[in-house]
């Protein structure tokens, strides 16, 4: 029975953490498109600067915005394959059982650090929503869903950091598996 | 607690957290929040994180990181980087030491599209050391000579150090870049002399390759247009101030992708695999980002940076006495930790001293780089000599970091000249156009 319950634990374990995975690479998609129509978009303004002497409006802050996603759709995946920069040095000398305890506290932290900054841009964009709509000064574009990405994205990335508290230390040999 | 002992504390669990395994960025995030919640209150603590956020991505500048790291995903889609090393092989190869040479020169080519030390070595290391081990080098000349080339990345712009150090510093990233480029070329000429000592001295550490006819060094420059293109595109628009750096590193992610659509070098896979790769990049560098400006508020807001600018300025020893002492620390800081935490972490707290001392921003951001450079070569951490092991499984980490070795005793020269000579960093700079 005991080993059933082991059984069923892990494979719920498992199911969660390929749904926050999944969740994560796929947020790379709005990324990549993001980072797609941010160089045709600079390009364009570039060109017709030079051809037709005339920028087009607004650039400054359409760059502005979609760096947010940018980022914040990246996040999630950086830690998907465990990429954040962490020094190793003192770390990797201790026992592997030490390792996974100290490991398990860090990430712990990180989770808290992330939550807290989703639910601090959580309420942040909500500010940028009431009492008045805050927007960009030349094409008016609504700031808050940006920042409400940024929520979502430290959410995301909240998650992925909660799955490692049980997964301290990284599985080399499933690290390169991760891909879109 | 006064501020100032909690500036003080704060930089000191910094190091324990980074020590313990923390992320970088969440260590210095994390306390900058818990340092100003104690020095303001937890309110205005809490809603400069989420400002910090929005602040340092929804960012002109901070825009140019993930388009120069798409830019160098391109470049090394396109094959650019054998062009570079093939021309410079075709030219140096007869010398003694000739494959390292080309090594070097690949290097260089490939820095100036790519702003990552570890990707310029990764990729002209996967075809120069199976070249140079056929023609029987010495191993500690072959890894010595990628792993300290491939640190030209971020010294020959467009680099991402340099943007990094901008940012917390709040200096012109075009500067900063154009200041890179003359003691780029200075190391890379030191790297080749230093390899033409060894091999001068034993001359079996690096045997001589073939010979090359006159016409076909000539025609070896009808290759490496990609990387002229390239570097002309993003050095000359910023240079020439037609370009903003974050103009400049679109309109060289473009043209990185248009030569790679031309050499019909795209595909599906590594098309999708240029744009994970950038966006894990993106991830790791803008938490580390937001992280060190909100250590920085702390440091500000305690009064430790102004407390040891005033403390270093009192001292009774010369500001070229400081300033050795100061890049002494990096040396022995980059052998601890990857080089780019080093400087966002140590940044805050010293970047004020250095201008109280009445140094130039931009040409102590060259000396900072080539710093982080000898880090990344110096044991026990040294980011270039790990990525290198893991090509050259069947020869041992201390052989690495023993071949690179003579070029830390280069980095120290060039480090040397630049402060005897600050105009080959600022010559360019203070050149460009406004």
């Amino acid at each position: 029975m005991k080993g059933q319950g082991e059984i069923k634990k892990k494979f719920m374990f498992n199911r969660i953490k390929k749904i926050i995975e999944s969740l994560a690479i796929r947020l790379t998609w709005f990324g990549s498109v993001a980072l797609s129509l941010m160089i045709l978009f600079v390009v364009t303004n570039v060109l017709s600067r030079f051809i037709f002497k005339k920028p087009l409006p607004g650039t400054i802050e359409v760059i502005e915005l979609v760096t947010v996603l940018i980022a914040f759709f990246s996040v999630g995946y950086t830690e998907v394959r465990r990429s954040h920069i962490y020094v190793e040095l003192v770390i990797s000398k201790l026992p592997r059982k030490v390792r996974s305890i100290v490991g398990s506290i860090m990430y712990l932290i990180c989770t808290a650090f992330f939550g807290v900054l989703g639910f601090e841009a959580w309420r942040l964009g909500r500010s940028y929503l009431t009492p008045t709509l805050r927007d960009t000064y030349v094409l008016h574009i609504p700031i808050a869903p940006f920042i409400f990405v940024i929520a979502f994205g430290s959410f995301v990335l909240a998650l992925v950091t909660l799955l490692h508290i049980f997964h301290p230390l990284p599985d080399d040999s499933k690290k390169e598996e991760v891909t879109a | 607690m006064t501020p100032l002992e909690i500036g003080i504390a704060g930089g000191i669990i910094l190091f324990v957290l980074i020590a313990l395994g923390l992320p970088i960025g969440v260590s210095m995030g994390a306390i900058g929040v818990v340092g100003l919640a104690l020095i303001t209150n937890i309110d205005a603590a809490l809603s400069r994180l989420a400002q910090t956020a929005y602040s340092m991505t929804a960012n002109y500048i901070t825009a140019v990181i993930p388009l120069f790291v798409i830019m160098g995903e391109f470049a090394f889609v396109s094959g650019l980087t054998k062009e570079a090393y093939a021309a410079t092989y075709k030219w140096l190869g007869r010398l003694p030491g000739g494959l390292a040479m080309a090594t070097i020169g690949g290097c260089a080519g490939f820095a100036a599209v790519c702003g990552s030390s570890e990707a310029t070595a990764l990729t002209i290391g996967s075809f120069a050391l199976p070249e140079m081990r056929q023609h029987r080098y010495d191993p500690r000349l072959a890894l010595g000579s990628i792993a300290a080339g491939g640190t030209l990345g971020i010294l020959i712009p467009p680099s991402m150090a340099f943007v990094l150090y901008g940012l917390i510093t709040e200096q012109s990233i075009g500067k900063l870049f154009l200041a890179g480029v003359f003691p780029g070329i200075l190391l890379a000429s030191l790297f080749l002399i230093t390899i033409y000592i060894l091999t001068k001295i034993n001359p079996s550490y690096g045997p001589p390759g073939g010979k090359t006819s006159f016409r076909e060094k000539l025609t070896a420059f009808k290759d490496v247009w990609g990387v002229l293109i390239l570097f002309i595109v993003v050095m000359g628009g910023i240079y020439g101030g037609v370009l903003t750096p974050t103009e400049a590193a679109a309109a060289g992610a473009f043209s990185a992708f248009l030569i790679a659509l031309f050499r019909r070098k795209l595909n599906k896979k590594n098309l999708v695999s240029s744009f994970m790769n950038t966006l894990r990049v993106t991830g790791f560098v803008f938490v580390i980002i937001i992280g060190a400006v909100l250590f920085g508020y702390l440091m500000a807001a305690s009064g430790v940076s102004i407390a040891l600018a005033n403390f270093v300025s009192g001292l009774p020893v010369s500001s070229l006495g400081i300033l050795i002492s100061i890049l002494v620390l990096y040396l022995i800081l980059g052998c601890l930790m990857d080089a780019f935490a080093m400087v966002l972490v140590t940044m805050p707290i010293l970047y004020p001293v250095i201008i109280n001392l009445g140094y130039d921003p931009i040409w102590f951001g060259v000396l900072i780089v080539i710093m982080m450079e000898m880090g990344m070569i110096t044991p026990p951490i040294g980011m270039n000599v790990f990525v290198l092991r893991g090509i050259s499984r069947d020869i041992p980490m201390y052989m690495i970091f023993e071949g690179a070795l003579p070029f830390v005793i280069s980095m120290a020269i060039c480090v040397a000249i630049l402060i005897a000579f600050p105009d080959i960093a600022l010559f360019l700079p203070n050149a460009m156009k406004r």
